[in-house]
């Protein structure tokens, strides 16, 4: 028996029994990311089962779980790699760009992911990189929490809008054929229905009036189908407009809730008496005022002024002293 | 839910300083009490030996200069008019200067002239509102703009001025609401020719200012006293803002106007027939009181609330306002300085003793022209 090259494993061949895709072609292999070394599915069973052993290869000695065992995706198993690190690097660093107010902040950002996934997958400072890993995410843990719900959530819209869609479009498919059927079948009919009625020779001069009548009908029934199609269509639009609408009124109801606090708890929300339209004021004096540099340097904005002179004026106005102070 | 009016019942002008007409009068009255009992408690404390006690005590006590609780107002408001053009020539704002005006009155319902001349709270009041009101004016540049201060005899009352606020130093304004409504006319008539609408407003502004040396500060609310001011200057403006501010159709305004002139003619009839405005004001409240357990709802109610208030408060703008002239400030001031200082009412006493004593010798004298001699010289005595 030929001893076997641990370190170049042929393609299709498990090296720990030594079974290939040749003998049994439903041979399957398992990778596990602490080692990434091709273990076949009835190994990994026989081997792992009665709970961690060490990883059969050669001078690897890595502690595998049969639980962390997953199917190979990328033929090279770099690229596994890459994905299986970038995933996990991913799940902590998982702000959006809209999370940043500059682009330049969110390359920054995408930037030092780049730079931690490249140092894991090449084993450069290792052990610095993850800890600088797990004190972001210690760091950042609400925040990470938070947008892995939100991701989640955008995931479950899309799964429903994809649903929706299949639906719409096997409906879709179901009426056009039901057209495609319809008509020939009416093609069909008409046909017979002409022959036969030119045969009676009762009703010979009426011939071209019976063709006439009889695509008229073939017509109505096509256009009924027609219709059915554009109502689907709409109604899908309609359907699709409410799920993305849903998550938008979500997010509306959260930010109401972030209203600035007031120490009335918000409960000054009151209507008030006056109705502020700053572009119906004309005041020359003002305006003048709004031009001068050293005002506008200040901050100082006519539209906050209107609203504390109107303000103003209707505080205190239906107090009346003489009255409330009478006791 | 808090309106604004609940906001306005919580600020400290309305808890503290606004107050009913006779409510107004008792503590001016009180501190005219206090001012005299002060007063009293001086003459005693005066060393007996001196001949000029000795000259106060032979007359009787009712016969000393006291200061009566209406010279008071006079001689404040006086001084009111001196701090705003003071505050004129530091270029203060209006702002600032009603603030300092503002101290200045409450200041003279805690305490009395007798006590303390209102020409130092003065200078203190107008330099403690240009800091409040963000127009900072160094004490040094200060004190040397004014004649015969020095930082020190300005500063000396300050804290006795804050107390005497009871560290309420905020003051609402009706600058402020007038330029509020000059707003909102504008965006609720916009028909109204926008260059009335300015001279009104202008000769509203003035009158706002005028309001400030009456007692309208005290039984008003700004707001209120704005639309007064507004209103005398330009009537049918502010009738006719008013009756669609609160949802009035046409007809019935006219109704309601008329009512309300009624209302009007009566209430100056009583104004009139009582003697002054104490018993008057006692009449007011319990008229109104019957109204009081159904709060008005309507609008025309609504309507006719505020142009009563409103008329009210032209009243007072119109008939309460206290301009005393030179001479008499000067006579009010030097009954001042007799408080003040009991020793120069005696001095004073005792020349007027020698003048009559030489008078009468003069008199016996001549025989003749003695009344016109006598009239002479007490005029040198006054103005010296």
């Amino acid at each position: 028996m030929v001893e076997l090259d641990w370190n170049n494993v042929p393609k299709d061949m498990c090296p720990v029994c030594k079974t290939d895709k040749y003998l049994s072609p439903e041979i399957q292999f398992k990778i596990n990311p602490e080692c990434y070394h091709k273990i076949c599915d009835a190994c990994v069973d026989r081997i792992f089962s009665l709970g961690p052993s060490p990883c059969p290869y050669p001078n690897c000695g890595k502690i595998l779980r049969k639980n962390k065992f997953k199917t190979q995706v990328f033929d090279d198993l770099e690229v596994e790699k890459e994905c299986d690190i970038r995933r996990r690097v991913l799940n902590i660093y998982n702000k959006k760009e809209a999370d940043f107010p500059l682009t330049d902040d969110y390359n920054s950002y995408q930037e030092e992911i780049e730079d931690i996934v490249y140092k894991l997958l090449h084993k450069i400072d290792v052990e610095k990189t993850e800890e600088q890993l797990k004190e972001y995410s210690i760091a950042n843990k609400q925040s990470i929490r938070m947008n892995n719900a939100r991701s989640d959530q955008e995931y479950e819209k899309f799964i429903r809008l994809q649903k929706l869609e299949k639906q719409y479009k096997s409906q879709r498919n179901r009426l056009n054929r039901q057209i495609i059927h319809e008509q020939a079948n009416l093609k069909n009919l008409e046909k017979m229905k002409t022959i036969d009625e030119l045969q009676q020779p009762s009703e010979e001069k009426n011939s071209e009036a019976v063709i006439k009548s009889v695509k008229e009908s073939m017509k109505n029934r096509s256009n009924k189908y027609k219709k059915q199609l554009v109502e689907l269509e709409n109604k899908y639009l309609k359907q699709r407009e409410i799920i993305i609408k849903n998550q938008q009124i979500n997010s509306k109801k959260k930010k109401e809730v972030k209203i600035p606090f007031t120490p009335f708890n918000g409960d000054r929300m009151i209507p008030m008496p006056y109705r502020l339209e700053p572009n119906r004021y004309k005041d020359p004096y003002m305006e003048k005022m709004v031009d001068d540099v050293q005002f506008m340097a200040g901050g100082y904005k006519l539209d906050l002024y209107y609203e504390r002179s109107l303000n103003e004026a209707f505080t205190g106005l239906n107090c009346y002293i003489e009255e409330e102070k009478a006791n | 839910m808090i309106s604004n009016d609940d906001l306005y019942r919580r600020s400290t002008q309305y808890r503290y300083w606004s107050f009913t007409r006779s409510k107004l009068e008792d503590l001016r009255i009180l501190a005219n009490k206090k001012g005299i009992d002060f007063t009293k408690r001086r003459l005693q404390d005066l060393d007996p030996d001196l001949p000029e006690t000795k000259a106060i005590k032979e007359i009787n006590i009712s016969d000393y200069p006291f200061v009566t609780s209406d010279e008071e107002l006079k001689i404040v408001t006086y001084y009111a008019r001196k701090c705003k053009d003071l505050a004129k020539f530091f270029h203060l704002p209006s702002q600032a200067r009603a603030t300092a005006i503002m101290y200045l009155y409450k200041f003279y319902l805690a305490h009395s002239v007798m006590v303390y001349h209102p020409q130092y709270i003065m200078y203190t009041c107008l330099f403690l509102a240009a800091k409040v009101e963000n127009s900072f004016i160094g004490i040094n540049n200060f004190s040397k703009a004014i004649p015969k201060t020095t930082p020190d005899s300005i500063l000396q009352y300050e804290y006795l001025i804050l107390q005497s606020l009871r560290f309420s130093l905020r003051c609402h304004h009706p600058y402020q609401p007038l330029y509020g409504f000059y707003l909102d006319i504008q965006e609720l008539l916009p028909k109204v020719d926008f260059k009335r609408l300015g001279r009104s407003c202008d000769s509203a502004r003035e009158l706002v200012n005028e309001s400030l040396f009456t007692n309208v500060p005290f039984l008003f609310t700004p707001p209120q006293v704005a639309l007064a001011c507004l209103w005398k200057s330009d009537a049918v403006l502010v009738e006719r803002y008013l009756a669609k501010k609160l949802g009035l159709k046409r007809k019935q305004i006219k109704s309601e106007m008329e009512t309300i002139r009624e209302e009007e003619v009566k209430e100056e009839s009583t104004d009139e027939s009582t003697v002054e405005s104490t018993q008057a004001s006692q009449q007011q409240p319990a008229g109104e009181s019957s109204d009081h357990p159904s709060p008005p709802s309507s609008p025309q109610q609504n309507f006719d609330k505020l142009m009563l208030t409103i008329r009210k408060c032209v009243d007072m703008l119109e008939h309460n306002t206290m301009n005393p002239s030179m001479e008499e400030a000067k006579h009010i001031s030097s009954k001042i300085r007799f408080c003040l200082e009991p020793l120069r009412y005696g001095k004073k006493l005792i020349k007027q003793k020698i003048a009559t004593a030489a008078l009468v010798e003069s008199a016996n004298a001549k025989r003749s022209n003695s009344s016109e001699l006598e009239s002479e010289p007490k005029k040198q005595r006054i103005s010296g």
